[in-house]
């Protein structure tokens, strides 16, 4: 009888699981650093690696909305409270954020003024997100639910 | 290390890679579950148990002695 020989029993598939999720991450950290690069070594236009940027966007928000929906963050309740300091926090670390690269990172550096108005792209951009993410959540929560009814 | 798997594998006749290829394991995996270097799901510990005609407590269970 022909005998498959790569027949993975549980301990392999955990090792082989292992070493993808660390090469992932290593492969997601090497696109952000290739992208910083050609941004502030290089001092590429960002159209020049907008095809990077947009891998490590999707990938990054895909991951995090993978992992509440299989239930790697376990959410026990959705409090309003929570959801509106998580998504504070967003929108200040994308101020911040915004901030040092048009002040710090670009030359001349914008006006405070302009910066400000940049604003309301980031607390779209974050609202957009935190929705998914929540939606996310709330899908694989229910999906749990079904599954131990 | 895991006397007990060994001493029941033994008193079965059977050799790492028999076991191996009666519970759908490799020989490696055995072997690491007999020297207590991994730990085993659940479903491998009740295949290894039922192949070695033991129970999940008279195979796994750790005791006052045994630690």
């Amino acid at each position: 009888m022909f005998k498959n020989p790569f027949n993975m029993d549980e301990r392999s598939k955990y090792i082989a699981y292992r070493v993808c999720t660390v090469m992932y991450l290593i492969t997601l950290y090497a696109l952000i650093g290739i992208a910083l690069y050609r941004q502030f070594v290089l001092h590429q236009a960002v159209e020049e690696f907008e095809d990077i940027a947009i891998v490590i966007t999707f990938n990054s928000i895909c991951l995090l909305g993978a992992i509440l929906y299989f239930g790697g963050i376990p959410i026990r309740k959705f409090k309003l409270k929570t959801i509106i300091i998580i998504y504070i926090v967003f929108v200040v670390l994308g101020f911040l954020f915004t901030l040092l690269k048009y002040k710090v990172l670009v030359d001349p550096p914008l006006s405070m003024s302009d910066i400000f108005g940049k604003l309301y792209i980031i607390v779209t951009i974050c609202g957009l997100l935190m929705l998914l993410w929540i939606i996310s959540a709330y899908l694989g929560k229910q999906k749990i639910e079904k599954d131990l009814e | 290390m895991n006397m007990k798997l060994k001493l029941a594998r033994v008193e079965k006749n059977l050799s790492q890679q028999q076991l191996a290829d009666l519970t759908d394991a490799t020989r490696q995996t055995i072997g690491l579950i007999e020297k207590g270097k991994y730990n085993p799901s659940l479903n491998l510990c009740v295949k290894i148990a039922k192949t070695l005609g033991k129970t999940l407590d008279q195979l796994f269970w750790v005791g006052v002695d045994d630690s």
